[in-house]
């Protein structure tokens, strides 16, 4: 059983001659006295053989044709290729994208790592009456800015407040009923 | 003084061939086409079981080279690296067919998962009349782990070295004889159950 598993194994060392002297005079033995290793040898060889006897398939007449029509038209692309130099992002190559956004990544973490702290730092630099001063600059400011228009009355002003209000409220109400409207079509 | 030229360079070797397609010798590279056209459909068909596929891939292999005409370099056969070219076509074709297929078969439903890609049938009839022998070989070919058939049409079919074979699998002499080896053996115990 164990010389018939290593007959097998060198059955095609054997009939290609690519075997040792030794192993041949065991096969060549092992092959005269154990009929079922002996009849696939048989076996195998005549399949080689029959292998190297299948007809040939033959390249159709349109072959060399369609060759050259596939070179001839690989060139063509080539040539347009090159001539459409116009920007396009197929152009552009994948490590470029990656370098790109890694930058813009390493940029955002800078100026977010730097900005809050500069803050701090200037609001502890400046001394507390500087401070109250900036303040009531600030309070001045933001009052300036809120308060009203002198020089439009005081009739024109509420009107406006009130149809702002109204067109505001107006909006919402019709989009709220579009919602609705629509979910009723959708349970429909 | 032409069929003198003529006669000469039918003469040259592929490695000689290849050197003037270089330097661009356009006729060098049509014998090139004309050398192995054949050779390489052959061993194409008895890999991927497809003919018309076979031609179609074949011509990829010399657009590949003629693109690429310099990518080869003297220190391969030129033999061996037409092959390898044609037999990596062939595998990413085999890989492409793979995904198509799986594809196919999860579209199914549960209850058509039974049902076999359609093969041909081959009756018993045909079988004697020994005109479909090679069709029930080219079958039982078909059958065969993608490295073992490539193994066994490169030694058997087209006859092959050990040595070239080696170079177009990438695998080493060992490798290479143990699947060749046990390409047969499947091959034969195939064709022993029919
Ligand atoms: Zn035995």
């Amino acid at each position: 059983m164990k010389n018939c598993y290593k007959f097998k194994s060198l059955i095609s060392n054997y009939i290609d001659k690519e075997i040792s002297f030794r192993d041949r005079k065991f096969f060549e033995s092992h092959k005269n006295e154990c009929s079922s290793c002996q009849s696939l040898y048989t076996s195998v060889f005549s399949m080689k053989q029959r292998l190297g006897s299948l007809t040939s398939v033959e390249t159709s007449n349109q072959f060399m044709e369609s060759l050259r029509n596939k070179i001839l038209k690989d060139r063509n692309s080539r040539i347009l290729a090159s001539q459409n130099k116009g920007f396009s992002f197929r152009q552009i190559p994948a490590f470029a994208y990656g370098f790109s956004s890694l930058m813009i990544l390493v940029i955002a973490g800078f100026i977010y790592l730097q900005m809050p702290v500069n803050a701090t730092n200037q609001e502890q630099q400046i001394p507390i009456a500087a401070q109250e001063k900036i303040n009531n600059a600030k309070t001045t400011f933001q009052q300036q800015f809120d308060a009203t228009p002198a020089h439009l009355p005081e009739e024109t002003l509420a009107k406006a407040k009130a149809d702002s209000g109204k067109s505001v409220q107006g909006d919402n109400v019709r989009n709220f009923e579009n919602n609705m409207n629509k979910v009723d079509y959708q349970k429909k | 003084m032409i069929m003198e030229k003529k006669q000469k360079k039918v003469q040259l070797t592929d490695e000689e061939l290849i050197k003037r397609f270089q330097e661009g010798d356009l006729w060098a590279f049509e014998e090139i086409v004309n050398r192995y056209r054949n050779r390489l459909t052959n061993f194409v068909f008895r890999y991927i079981n497809d003919q018309r596929e076979a031609e179609d891939l074949v011509q990829d292999t010399f657009l590949k080279l003629y693109q690429n005409k310099h990518a080869y370099k003297e220190i391969a056969k030129f033999s061996t690296w037409i092959y390898t070219i044609a037999a990596n076509l062939a595998k990413t074709l085999l890989r492409k067919r793979k995904t198509r297929k799986l594809m196919f078969f999860s579209q199914l439903g549960p209850e058509d998962k039974d049902l076999d890609l359609p093969a041909d049938d081959i009756t018993s009839q045909q079988m004697v009349e020994g005109q479909f022998d090679e069709k029930i070989i080219q079958e039982a070919i078909a059958k065969l782990p993608e490295h073992f058939r490539i193994a066994i049409i490169l030694r058997d079919v087209q006859e092959l070295s050990y040595e070239e074979i080696c170079n177009i699998i990438g695998k080493p002499i060992g490798t290479v004889k143990s699947r060749i080896n046990r390409a047969r053996l499947r091959l034969q115990k195939e064709l022993a159950n029919l």
